[in-house]
């Protein structure tokens, strides 16, 4: 190498790291990512925030987002929680250490997912979650900047509950599910919901937590009349309900499943009569909408990975980044967290996702309920908003 | 000739047994008299395994120091405990059947038969649990389980203790009885006349040491002896 | 109604006799060796996963059930000779130990099988009606396969020659000793056979529940209160206890509650500990 080859890298090697200042007409607006990247709950977590990433290099892409006469690009800080609360506040904290970090979206379920709430709510800056414990604090006193990106169960409800007494045909129900403050809450939903459809509630039995034997259970729902079971909320419960009552027989063969995956009946398709699930954001499987078949493409394109029945979660926070710039736009600031989390709440926004926040920071938005029936699996779209 | 030259036993910091050396001829009854904690029943267990020890125990050119019990059961050496070490839940056939534990099936049944026929009450209590048993017929019964295994030499420790005299004399005439048959035994004993009674050899001892040895007469002659023993 | 309880009654047994199994093996290892050996549910675990992946690699389930019972007798094996000798004796330190495995194991299983719940295919599936009953065809095997198996141990404990040196082992070590039994070779059969019964009932749960890294907690929780309702170390007593409880939580939760279902079982144990101190049998007869 010679001399003259030497000095010219160097010069253009210094040029290059002079460029960004000498030509910055762009800022930056730090976007906190938080969730649990390792351990049970990643795989919630990992789609959950390759969906933001996905649409942080989008709008990137794009050229930025102009906010009064700047135009800003988002550059993502990313924490993992481990699925595990007090690594979740944590990393809560490591991210609230950034003062610039004024925006924050992650976590899916609710054990590392409570601590970080609260973590950013006493911080005061605005915090999109997902997890169902999030119910109990949107909209409570001093947490005025938190918001859940997911329906909670009464919105969720008010679509799958008609979509089940179509799809199933159903007149008499019975339910059956954990004992634990989440069961009792959907109970309360679920019960008057399905009277008003037109579906008796036959019997209500909630079993201990944990339990691997329904057998004794079960039993109590024969000869009851019964052509259906609303059961919940997880999948090994499901699995081993759906499972045991084939075993057991004398059971209905339809299920209406208060979850997010149709995994509980894949294996028991030809032996059950129908199985509803909740798809809270879209149907990526059987996709019907041009949306969401556009998405899927973009997806694979950016994270290099195939679409699993875990990635609809990546959907659970890509259309509020959108909307989180336009609520920027808004209030005219990148710097202040109410000002914008009031924007948000009661925006709309026709992203691949049909959505919107109420006043108190719910999410309403349509849904997909998964149909598995007669061996067939597709969607049916429930608009809600 | 069972032969035991320097045995010492140790638990922890205490010195059990001291360099004991001692030898029992071929057929002889002997037996080792000694107060509480003098180490007869430390000797007893380390001829057969039970506690680790230093020193020679042999049969002839045998050596089977450092063997485990089940080998030196194999050999010929057979214990019976202080404490009968029975198994109380147990009818006495069982009992006796695991006596010949090691043995073919065909021994086993064999020498039953022969126990059982030899000692009525085996017979009549066999499918007593043994624990329910009184404490004499249980020394019986512990005896006639170290017999199944048909040794060649038989240790037994304390065989009197808690015995009635009744009981103690019917012990004796069975001990006598194995004597004549050829058996070589080695009693561990606190009664003293009980071994002189039966006794061809008696060997002292007294804080892990082997203080006096020699025929019963010659032994008991001794006055440190019979102040000791026979409290006189 | 009568047939009613009638199924209730089998349900219950059907769980009892996986149960009775776990028990023991448990009660077997302390009874005789005098290890409460709180590794004993990841045997149960272990056992199913090797169920699992057998059955995933095609094995079908038979042949898989039995790689999972020899897996598992060459991991009691194992475990008697470079953890459990070691302790013979100290309770604590026996205490302390089981309890580092059930860490290092559970979270070794997490880690390497994932936390996901894996469901094994029952090598028979759906129901059959037993004159007016309709029972779980997989459940009446399992049911028929665990009699099979605690019979079979009870048969052996009671005529074989070694089934007598472990119970002489188990009523006076030393006795045992004195008659030639090789203590410490024995120690090591009862647990290989323990953990091997481990590995049997893991087959048996698999072919019925999910698999998890954690399953293995309540049978070992459930075996614990059984050993000790049996009158620790009381092998009939196990057996029976095991059963008792399986009726129990199928009563209790068919005509109870069941969000109480695993509380019958700790109801059963104060009241055992309370009126029979020494076990259902009482101790003079129980034991092995
Ligand atoms: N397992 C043991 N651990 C510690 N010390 C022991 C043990 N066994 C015996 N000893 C001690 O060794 C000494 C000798 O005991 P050993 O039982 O051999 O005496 P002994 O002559 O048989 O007495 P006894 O007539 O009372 O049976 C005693 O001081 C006793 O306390
Ligand atoms: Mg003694």
């Amino acid at each position: 190498m010679n001399i003259g080859r030497l000095l010219s890298i160097i010069a253009s090697a210094s040029l290059a790291l002079w460029a960004p200042g000498a030509l910055a007409q762009t800022d930056t607006v730090k976007l906190g990512v938080i969730g649990s990247l390792t351990g049970p709950h990643s795989g919630w977590d990992v789609p959950a925030s390759d969906g933001v990433q996905m649409a942080v290099s989008e709008i990137n892409a794009a050229g930025g987002f102009k906010v009064g006469d700047k135009t800003y690009k988002f550059s993502v800080v990313q924490e993992d929680t481990q699925s595990k609360p007090d690594i979740a506040a944590t990393a809560a904290q490591k991210l609230l250490s950034d003062e610039d970090i004024r925006f924050v979206m992650g976590v899916l379920t609710s054990t590392p997912g409570v601590p970080v709430a609260n973590q950013m709510a006493r911080a005061k800056v605005l915090y999109v979650g997902g997890f169902t414990a999030m119910d109990g604090l949107v909209g409570t006193k001093g947490k005025e900047l938190l918001l859940r990106a997911l329906d909670t169960d009464e919105t969720a409800a008010k679509g799958f509950v008609p979509a089940a007494a179509k799809e199933l045909g159903l007149k008499r129900v019975g339910m059956l599910l954990p004992n634990d403050d989440v069961s009792k809450s959907i109970v309360k939903i679920y019960e008057p919901l399905f009277k008003q459809n037109g579906i008796e509630v036959g019997l209500v039995e909630l079993f201990q937590p944990g339990t691997t034997d329904f057998a004794p259970v079960l039993r109590k729902f024969q000869n009851q009349g019964l052509d259906g079971l609303f059961i919940g909320y997880s999948d090994p419960d499901a699995e081993a309900i759906i499972r045991q009552s084939l075993e057991i027989g004398g059971l209905p063969t339809k299920f209406v499943y208060r979850g997010g995956s149709s995994q509980p009946a894949a294996k028991y398709a030809d032996k059950i009569d129908g199985f509803l699930w909740q798809i809270l954001t879209r149907d990526l499987a059987n996709p019907s909408d041009d949306k969401v078949k556009d998405w899927i493409l973009r997806y694979k394109a950016f994270t290099k990975k195939e679409v699993t029945p875990q990635t609809y979660w990546a959907l659970t926070f890509y259309d509020t980044v959108f909307m989180l710039v336009k609520a920027m736009q808004e209030a005219g600031t990148v710097t202040d967290p109410a000002a914008v989390a009031a924007k948000l709440k009661g925006m709309a926004y026709d992203g691949v996702r049909r959505m919107s926040y109420n006043g108190e920071g719910r999410a309403i938005t349509d849904i997909d309920i998964g149909v598995l029936k007669g061996g067939k699996v597709y969607s049916i779209p429930q608009k809600i908003l | 000739m069972l032969t035991v030259e320097n045995l010492k036993v140790a638990y922890g910091r205490v010195e059990a047994v001291r360099g004991v050396s001692f030898a029992v001829p071929a057929g002889q009854i002997a037996a080792l008299i000694g107060a509480n904690g003098a180490g007869k029943s430390s000797t007893l267990n380390a001829l057969t395994g039970l506690v680790r020890c230093r020193g020679k125990i042999a049969e002839g050119d045998i050596r089977f120091d450092g063997l485990a019990t089940d080998a030196i059961v194999r050999h010929g050496v057979v214990q019976v405990a202080q404490g009968r070490q029975l198994f109380p839940l147990m009818s006495v056939r069982e009992n006796l059947e695991l006596g010949a534990f090691l043995r073919s099936a065909a021994d086993k049944r064999r020498r039953l038969d022969e126990l059982m026929a030899r000692f009525p009450l085996l017979a009549e209590r066999a499918e007593q649990a043994a624990g329910t048993l009184s404490g004499g017929e249980q020394q019986l019964v512990a005896i006639a389980r170290a017999l199944m295994a048909e040794p060649r030499i038989l240790l037994i420790d304390e065989p009197c203790l808690g015995l009635a005299p009744i009981m103690i004399r019917r012990v004796a005439a069975v001990l006598r009885d194995l004597h004549a048959a050829g058996l070589t035994i080695l009693i561990a004993e606190q009664n003293a006349s009980f071994a002189t009674a039966i006794a061809e050899h008696l060997l002292v001892m007294e804080n892990g040491r082997i203080t006096q040895a020699g025929p019963p007469a010659a032994v008991m002659a001794h006055a440190d002896v019979r102040r000791a023993y026979l409290g006189i | 109604m009568g047939l009613d309880i009638a199924q209730t009654l089998i349900d219950g047994l059907m769980v009892g006799g996986l149960y009775a199994t776990v028990a023991l093996g448990i009660t077997l290892v302390f009874g005789l060796v005098g290890i409460l050996n709180f590794a004993h549910g990841q045997s149960v675990m272990l056992g199913a996963y090797v169920t699992f992946f057998g059955v995933q690699a095609g094995l079908g389930f038979w042949l898989s059930a039995a790689l999972a019972v020899l897996a598992m007798a060459a991991f009691g094996a194992i475990l008697e000779q470079l953890v459990f000798r070691r302790t013979l004796g100290d309770h604590m330190a026996g205490l302390a130990v089981s309890l580092g495995l059930i860490m290092v194991i559970e979270n070794l299983a997490a880690a390497t099988f994932s936390p996901d719940p894996r469901f094994v295919d029952p090598p028979v599936s759906g129901s059959i009606m037993v004159g007016p009953l309709q029972l779980s065809s997989q459940r009446l095997l399992v049911l028929a396969i665990s009699t099979a198996l605690i019979g079979g141990f009870y048969l052996f404990l009671q005529r074989a020659t070694l089934g007598k040196a472990i119970r002489a082992m188990a009523q006076n070590r030393q006795g045992a000793a004195l008659v030639g039994v090789r203590v410490s070779l024995v120690s090591r059969t009862i647990f290989t056979i323990g953990s091997a019964l481990a590995g049997a009932a893991g087959a048996l749960y698999a072919s019925l529940f999910a698999v998890t890294p954690y399953m293995g907690n309540t049978p070992l929780t459930k075996g614990f209160i059984l050993a000790a309702l049996g009158g620790l170390g009381s092998v009939p007593g196990a057996i029976a206890a095991g059963f008792l409880l399986g009726i129990a939580e199928s009563f209790g939760s068919r005509y109870l509650s069941a969000s109480f279902r695993d509380g019958y079982g700790f109801i059963l144990l104060i009241l055992a500990l309370l009126f029979l101190p020494t076990g259902l049998f009482g101790a003079g007869k129980a034991r092995v």
